[in-house]
């Protein structure tokens, strides 16, 4: 008996238009947590290493986590999985919003669509009625408008996950929205959808329940994750002023990546922070992704711009689209972030190729953009900047180009420009000053997505908190290891948040609930874990599956192609030096990467030539399907 | 006269200083950024009491803007807003 | 008796439906939003959620409408009561209460949910972080969150009728 989960897979093939639902075992939850690992489990056998992203063969992965449904507060976030156009490779993207919630309680924990449609479609579930529909009266509409036309035809009680016009047109960054603002933003998932002529999906009011194995168990474990929330300093502070919130603490710290990494902090900064969204008067209130009471998201208003009401920005985006490109006008951050929302673009991707275009045209390049545009797109501009969007998301002019994401674009232009192209593997980096903060500079290069945040994030390294600088001395052996600017003991506070993560992504809980705040641990995760389905644990067995996981994702793209020369960072972020607000100046030389990726794959018991797990160690996990492709690697 | 409106955003100093909004009419003039914390009237203890107790976890953004340094001058001749709050948590 | 209830502030609510996750299990030992005695009504597209929950209207609509006189008033918590053995599950009672608070479909649950405050100590209230929920300190108050609920429902409502 699986407890917790429905133990179904809806297989949709949008080539055949057939649909099918696949029972799985109880097995799998055991090793793989719930979605984030079923999913990397299911794309190993689905997803040939040789397939291509934009193409049939593709399939994408949607999928709601074990403590979705169940009580357990901020376990809504929902995995979609697939082999993104952007880095050609597997890829994990992670949003909140109602639809994962909304699928579980409709009989399924994960939708997997196969194939391509020749017509624009959408998909219609509603408990056991599933249908492929036309989707050409939705084609072409902003993701807002298409939600609400959507629910006009099923009903306010549905859910929509959705891609707009930047996925139709198969821009690199587009993006997947589930509940409209909710974004699964970054490696082109939107794309990839578009290529398939997927609209979308709806999901319909859902009349399943989740049984939970100790119903009386789960209900007090999960009173005291609510009560260990609303008790958490960060979880406060975001909670009320959302992830922006962090935005001072990064300049303080000069880890605010601005002017395109040119500096580590700003003046300004304080125009792109969350508690300036509340002081200004633009938070007019605040949105949870489902089960969450953090509900960290804002509902923003500005009457500038032509009147905007909208859900954001993000911190990352605050930064993308702010400091990054020398923007302090808070209002017309607002309006980005709606463009980026209702075209369906992922805002780091897109503040990464803005800072680009700024920097280039400073230095004498894309000089004919001027003439495009009407206007020079130089630091701070707004009106370059809302038409750069436009033409990237409808692939008009240099947009066409700029929407193949940095790596494209600056090889095209000319190769020298590629020296501040901040991107790696095909990714634009995210947004946190890498140089400084080294924890996270390994985390990124390892990092399946590339250099970005969204995976293994360790927040704790900056020790704004008692409870982080605690956790920091827990992994590295002395709390003075905290605070940014060091090298020791960040291979150990990477390992743990890569595994902590993994489990966190695959029950459906918020990674913020256990790395940025510090409301549920390993022992109430594993005691939740139990308690929902049933499966004995303990909390280093569930870390164990976490490492399983993070084990097998990085299986899957060694077979996909993926050596230690993949485990880099950006050129600017090796090859120059950023000086801090004190004067100063740090460099990550390749040298001192490699040093902890050498010591990272040490601990990791994978062999640190290659960066392969070993077949011991893939023995050990119970791997062992992935042991042929290993040896192909080792030898 | 100028009016120096400091708002509190954190509850934690709120509760300490018991109150989230706290004014004060100063002459127009030159003051450093401590001066004019100085000058808040509050029940029980000192804003620049607490803001030394607490260190880098607090940010004062003086209309608009974040300043680290408290010893700025900052000319005063019209209103002047304060803002008061602890870093949060995001990514 | 006093002023016991829930009070709801639309303003507050940021839609994450942890109450109506909480209720459920609480009653049912199984969680859904469906089996929920509180009612969430969202508009993404609008960032507008709010929940709904019986409020004890004094003349109590619910009951007046029952064509078989299954509810009644329970004593100790001031709440209507569905009597499952008279209830012929008609539906009635919900199209009855002002306040939309009245849960019935059929296809997942033969009888009508409505609000018991859990005994007297109600669950919701102790998860909803952003105040949506809260005990009730008067009735008056009660009575005027209700009605604001009301209006934001009927936006929504309305927005998406075909």
């Amino acid at each position: 008996m699986v407890y917790a989960v429905n133990g179904k897979i809806l297989h949709v093939d949008l080539t055949s238009g057939k649909t099918w639902v696949e029972k799985y075992k109880e097995d799998l939850i055991a090793l793989f947590v719930g979605s984030r690992g079923i999913q990397a489990r299911l794309y190993w056998d689905l997803v040939d290493p040789g397939v291509k992203a934009l193409s049939d063969r593709n399939v994408v992965f949607v999928g709601a986590g074990t403590f979705t449904g169940t009580p357990a507060p901020s376990s809504g976030r929902t995995t979609i999985t697939f082999k993104s156009p952007a880095t050609n490779m597997y890829f994990k993207a992670s949003v909140g919003g109602d639809f994962g919630l909304k699928l579980k309680l409709n009989g399924y924990d994960l939708v997997a669509i196969h194939g391509a449609s020749e017509r624009p479609s959408y998909l219609y579930v509603e408990n056991d009625h599933v249908d492929i529909l036309p989707a050409d009266k939705y084609w072409g509409l902003d993701v807002r408008s298409a939600h609400v036309e959507l629910l006009r035809k099923h009903g306010h009680n549905s859910d929509t996950l959705l891609i707009g016009p930047a996925g139709e047109n198969l821009v690199k960054y587009a993006s997947v929205n589930c509940s409209v603002y909710n974004v699964a933003a970054r490696g082109g998932g939107g794309a990839v959808l578009g290529y398939k002529k997927l609209k979308g999906i709806v999901v319909g009011r859902g009349e399943r329940s989740v049984v939970l194995y100790d119903p009386k168990t789960f209900y007090s474990k999960a009173m005291k994750a609510v009560l260990n929330i609303m008790n958490d300093e960060a979880l406060i502070a975001t909670a009320k002023f959302g992830t922006a919130s962090a935005t001072m603490g990064l300049d303080r710290t000069s880890t605010l990546p601005c002017y395109n990494f040119k500096r580590s902090f700003w003046e300004h900064a304080y125009s792109n922070a969350g508690e300036y969204y509340v002081e200004a008067g633009y938070l007019v209130g605040r949105v949870g992704c489902a089960q969450c009471i953090v509900s960290c998201h804002r509902h923003t208003r500005t009457s500038k711009y032509g009147g905007v009401d909208t859900v954001g920005p993000e911190y990352e985006t605050s930064n993308a689209l702010g400091g990054n490109i020398g923007n302090s006008d808070t209002d017309s951050l607002i309006k980005l972030n709606d463009l980026a929302n209702i075209y369906g673009l992922d805002t780091i991707s897109l503040g990464g190729v803005i800072g680009w275009v700024m920097e280039s045209y400073e230095r004498g390049y894309l000089r004919s953009i001027q003439g495009e545009l009407g206007v020079e797109p130089l630091w701070g501009n707004v009106e370059a900047t809302l038409k750069l969007v436009e033409s990237i998301a409808f692939r008009r002019g240099t947009g066409n180009l700029l929407a193949e994401g940095l790596a494209t674009a600056c090889a095209e232009v000319d190769p020298e420009t590629c020296k501040w192209a901040v991107q790696s593997r095909g990714l634009e980096h995210s947004r946190v000053e890498t140089r400084v903060a080294r924890a996270y500079a390994l985390a990124f290069a390892l990092n399946p997505r590339g250099p970005d945040h969204l995976h293994t994030e360790t927040f704790a390294e900056f020790g704004f908190s008692d409870a982080s600088r605690k956790l920091i001395g827990r992994l590295t052996g002395s709390e003075e290891n905290a605070g940014v600017g060091k090298d020791a003991g960040r291979p150990e506070i990477v390992m743990w948040h890569e595994d902590i993560y993994a489990v966190t992504d695959s029950v459906g809980l918020c990674a913020f609930i256990d790395t940025a705040g510090f409301a549920v641990d390993e022992v109430l995760l594993s005691e939740l874990f139990e308690a929902a389905t049933g499966i004995k644990t303990t909390p280093s067995e569930l870390m164990k599956s976490g490492e399983r996981i993070v084990t097998l994702e990085r299986m899957i793209q060694v077979r996909e192609g993926r050596t230690r020369k993949d485990d880099t960072l950006p050129w600017r972020i090796l090859n120059e030096g950023i000086t801090t607000r004190e004067g100063r100046t740090y460099e990550l030389t390749e040298k001192t990467l490699n040093s902890m990726l050498n010591k990272y794959f040490k601990l990791r018991g994978w062999d640190v030539e290659k960066g392969v797990p070993t077949p011991d160690k893939l023995k050990e996990l119970k791997l062992e399907f992935t042991l042929s492709e290993a040896v192909k690697h080792l030898t | 006269m100028p009016l120096v409106r400091v708002t509190i955003l954190s509850d934690k100093l709120a509760k300490l200083l018991q109150g989230n909004e706290f004014r004060v009419q100063v002459e127009p003039g030159t003051y450093s950024i401590a001066e004019l914390i100085d000058l808040i009237p509050t029940q029980v203890h000192s804003i620049k009491s607490i803001i030394d107790k607490m260190g880098e976890a607090v940010f004062i953004a003086v209309n608009g803007r974040v300043r680290y340094n408290l010893d700025e001058k900052i000319e005063v001749m019209d209103d002047i807003r304060v803002t008061v709050f602890e870093v949060g948590a995001g990514g | 008796m006093g002023p016991e209830g829930v009070t709801i502030d639309p303003k507050l609510c940021t839609g994450c439906h942890l109450c109506e996750l909480i209720c459920s299990t609480y009653h049912f030992g199984k969680s859904s939003v469906e089996l929920s005695r509180v009612i969430v009504y969202k508009d993404e597209a609008s960032a507008r959620f709010t929940p709904t929950l019986c409020v004890s209207c004094p003349g109590m609509p619910c009951a007046k409408a029952c064509p078989t006189g299954a509810i009644v008033k329970n004593e100790s918590t001031g709440m209507p009561e569905v009597m499952v053995s008279m209830c012929s599950s008609c539906g009635e009672c919900a199209k009855a209460c002002p306040y939309m608070a009245v849960r019935f479909e059929a296809s997942v649950h033969a009888y009508p949910l409505i609000c018991d405050l859990c005994g007297g100590d109600p669950q919701c209230v102790k998860v909803c972080w952003p105040g949506a929920l809260t005990k009730t300190v008067t009735a008056q108050e009660r009575f005027r969150g209700a009605a604001e609920a009301r209006a934001v429902i009927f936006e929504i409502i309305s927005k998406y009728r075909r």
